[in-house]
């Protein structure tokens, strides 16, 4: 497993425990009523969309999808590290943004989010493809 | 495929088709089961959709194919995922029955503690099962 798609994973996997205890918290605390809550909310499904479930799918497509014959097997690294720590920062920031209530913050991590995203569609892309051919 | 892959798997499957089921009950006629409440059946559905059946999915097919380890067992310590699938399920088919029984029925909230704290308890032992075989093939 490539060391990009190890940080994804891992990265997922903290979101996923960060979302599930935000939301295990938020469904006992169901009649608690209080100007957090939809914040909080917004936090929960933050984490399990953009935090956990992206970039697990990334990481392992990252992985395990078809490699190129010639040049570097997965695509130019560099590009797949500045797409993961774009990920990364957006996981972040995003949710603060949204736990503090400020829409800037939260939309700039969206921004890395899907700035990120839209790079690793970009390194995918030609991967998916029959096994041993080009394009 | 190893037997807990299986479980994980088929188990994903059932919670997509009563998710289905709970999508299309929504589309019933006014007037039918008026005391259920929309928004409990769509929060439902919801979580089926994510915890029941794309979580359980990927546990499943990555218990089967993340790389394994040199030592034995390959897959590591078994027990740490069928604890994972029986609390996530307990927890899932808690949140099932306590939602609408809650928000339709002014039952008690417990059942949604239990199940919030139950799928925790899942997810954590899932990650215990998953964390080491995230690591660099030959590492």
């Amino acid at each position: 497993m490539p060391k990009i798609s190890v940080w994804l994973l891992r990265l997922s996997l903290i979101a996923l425990l960060t979302g599930g205890a935000l939301g295990a918290w938020l469904l006992g605390a169901e009649p608690w009523a209080s100007a957090w809550l939809p914040r909080l909310r917004a936090v929960h499904v933050d984490l399990m969309l953009f935090g956990w479930l992206m970039p697990f799918v990334l990481g392992t497509a990252f992985w395990i999808l078809p490699r190129h014959a010639t040049g570097e097997g997965r695509g130019p690294v560099r590009l797949a590290s500045g797409a993961t720590w774009l990920i990364g920062a957006g996981v972040v920031i995003a949710p603060l943004g949204a736990l503090v209530g400020s829409g800037p913050v939260a939309n700039g991590g969206l921004a890395c989010t899907i700035l990120g995203g839209g790079l690793f569609l970009r390194l995918l892309w030609p991967r998916v493809k029959a096994f041993g051919r080009e394009g | 495929m190893p037997v807990l892959s299986r479980w994980f798997i088929k188990a994903g499957f059932l919670a997509l088709g009563t998710a289905l089921l709970l999508e299309l009950l929504q589309l019933r006629p006014a007037g039918m089961l008026t005391q259920l409440p929309d928004s409990a059946v769509h929060l439902a559905a919801i979580h089926l959709l994510t915890v029941g059946w794309l979580l359980q999915l990927i546990i499943g097919v990555a218990f089967w194919m993340f790389p394994r380890h040199p030592t034995s067992p390959p897959r590591g310590d078994v027990r740490y995922g069928w604890w994972a699938f029986g609390l996530l399920n307990t927890g899932l088919v808690l949140r099932l029955l306590g939602e609408p029984w809650r928000l339709g029925f002014s039952g008690p909230a417990w059942p949604l503690l239990a199940a919030g704290l139950l799928q925790l308890a899942g997810v954590a032992s899932a990650l215990a099962l998953l964390w080491p075989r995230i690591r660099g093939t030959g590492s």
